[in-house]
């Protein structure tokens, strides 16, 4: 797969995860941008990796930590007000706690909000985001807890890991 | 979706990210910027193209882990009244700027003394023996830790974090305090206070998701209204002490426990490089080897520990790129000087705040 067909094929769903990840479009813009050009430059080697679109995936979660190293508590929190229409309908209490999530998520430490995007959004299991993050499985759940704690977020019993939310995984 | 009185769900935290893929942004407008920063104008750029760009900046590393730093004799002493007396952050009074938090050591960050000695290294299994031996006879100790950076050469941002005991039993009660200094907007100048939060609870004999807990929490004004944490939330400027079930902070159970690190070192993930002196400490120097099944980016990854004791002192990661990050841990004993810095340190101009608690059931 050349790098035109890799971008024709998944540079949308990689677009996607980097709005969840950085939930700033100027953000996730930058973020893509800086790992594309990165990937482009080494898509030779890329291409032969079993899941090419995995190690991209990982490269803009390590731009995203390196962008601004924690700026957060700094970053206002947002009134989601920008999220546009949602993808179902929904009814207004949902609006406003779902807005509320999402103030809060962007108060998260960087590190602490891409292992809640990469559990719950990309349904990867802790050992695996410990491997996109190069830290061990232990601290990933250190990460997740805190980040739970502080979204308010009461994890379901008796297992703490997430089914998968998406197909694609990294 | 659930609302917040009620306690939020995993399913509320999924309902978010889906709304959230509406930030995603526009492919045509990627792809224009990366042409055009690779130098093409027509297609992507591809490997061996012109223009491309230096590969200099490295993705950044995770933050690495929290570790201890063992302290002897007058280096030990030393710290200590240089934590006592310059750790604990002091409030601004009114109308003025708020104090820089000065953390001993930070300004030597990345530094690597050099090697001074190749030769008569002990043997990693030894290391890991003794490490695990060491990490017992120091568990009653007062663990401090600092986990920072730098970015473009300037510290953002630091976590200090004490505990104690270091590695807490089941039934034994545990203290622990984080308190986090940032510059403001992530830029360079003075590090300020954001948050300092204690928390008192007995270590469970099983492992469950709630504790039941004593939080305080201290919350600066200088980056947000207010500090949540679990279901409080504590306006800015004030200080709170809540009583009830809280996430259980798993003190202890991180991936650099005692445990998890000598056997990290017992399976070949580290590799003795050679013998320094660190901090006033004859040291080992290791370096991660591709054994390790969780590599460290970027490299180079280093730590160090003591050459007597064996346990460790420092970790370095990305020295050389732009953002190296590194921690450093101490095993201080137990001394009344020593606990106190367990005690979030409450301002005098900061009143107390009844703070406020939603969602979860105590």
């Amino acid at each position: 797969m050349t790098f035109e067909e890799f971008a024709a094929a998944r540079l949308p769903a990689v677009l996607r995860f980097a709005g969840v990840l950085t939930g700033d479009r100027a953000l996730a813009e930058d973020v893509v941008q800086e790992a594309l050009i990165r990937a482009s430059q080494r898509w030779q080697t890329i291409e032969r990796l079993e899941r090419p679109e995995a190690y991209v995936r990982k490269m803009i979660v390590n731009e995203f930590l390196s962008w601004r190293r924690r700026s957060w508590r700094t970053v206002p929190g947002g009134t989601g007000g920008d999220l546009g229409e949602p993808p179902t309908p929904d009814h207004a209490a949902d609006y406003a706690e779902r807005d509320a999530i999402t103030a809060e998520l962007a108060k998260l430490p960087k590190r602490q909000r891409a292992v809640l995007v990469l559990r719950y959004y990309q349904g990867l299991s802790d050992p695996e985001i410990a491997a996109v993050l190069g830290c061990r499985p232990g601290t990933v759940r250190g990460y997740a807890t805190r980040a739970l704690a502080a979204l308010r977020v009461e994890m379901a019993e008796p297992s703490r890991q997430p089914a998968g939310l998406r197909e694609e995984r990294i | 979706m659930t609302t917040g009185t009620n306690g939020r769900h995993e399913g509320d935290l999924r309902a978010a990210f889906t709304a959230l893929e509406e930030q995603a942004p526009d492919a045509d407008t990627v792809l224009r910027a990366v042409r055009e920063r690779t130098g093409r104008r027509r297609g992507l750029a591809w490997p061996g193209g012109a223009g491309q760009r230096h590969q200099g900046g490295q993705p950044r590393p995770p933050r690495a882990l929290r570790r201890p730093v063992l302290l002897t004799g007058v280096a030990a002493v030393a710290l200590a009244a240089g934590l006592t007396a310059a750790l604990v952050p002091s409030g601004s009074p009114a109308g003025q700027p708020p104090a820089a938090v000065q953390i001993p050591g930070l300004s030597e960050g990345t530094a690597e003394p050099p090697i001074t000695s190749h030769s008569d290294l002990p043997a990693m299994s030894t290391v890991s023996k003794a490490m695990a031996t060491a990490f017992s006879a120091a568990d009653d100790d007062v663990l401090y830790t600092v986990e920072s950076g730098r970015t473009h050469g300037y510290v953002p941002d630091a976590y200090q974090d004490w505990s104690w005991p270091a590695q807490p039993a089941a039934g034994q009660r545990e203290y622990m305090r984080t308190y986090y200094v940032q510059t403001p907007h992530g830029k360079p100048g003075k590090l300020l206070p954001t948050e300092d939060n204690g928390f008192v609870y007995t270590i469970p004999r099983n492992d469950p998701q709630l504790v039941e807990a004593r939080m305080t929490m201290v919350c600066y004004q200088n980056f947000s209204s207010g500090c949540g944490y679990g279901n409080t939330e504590t306006p800015a400027g004030t200080w709170a002490v809540y009583h009830g079930k809280f996430d259980n902070p798993d003190a202890g159970l991180d991936d650099f426990s005692p445990q998890s690190m000598a056997q990290s070192i017992a399976q070949g993930d580290w590799r003795i490089i050679g013998r320094t002196r660190l901090d006033g400490q004859a040291a080992l120097e290791l370096t991660e080897t591709s054994k390790a099944k969780d590599q460290y980016d970027p490299k180079p990854v280093r730590l160090w520990i003591n050459a007597h004791s064996y346990l460790p002192i420092k970790m370095t990661n990305g020295v050389g790129t732009s953002q190296p990050s590194w921690n450093t841990w101490s095993f201080l004993t137990p001394t009344p000087a020593h606990l106190a810095l367990l005690r979030p340190h409450i301002p005098a101009s900061f009143p107390h705040s009844a703070g406020s608690r939603h969602g979860r059931p105590d």
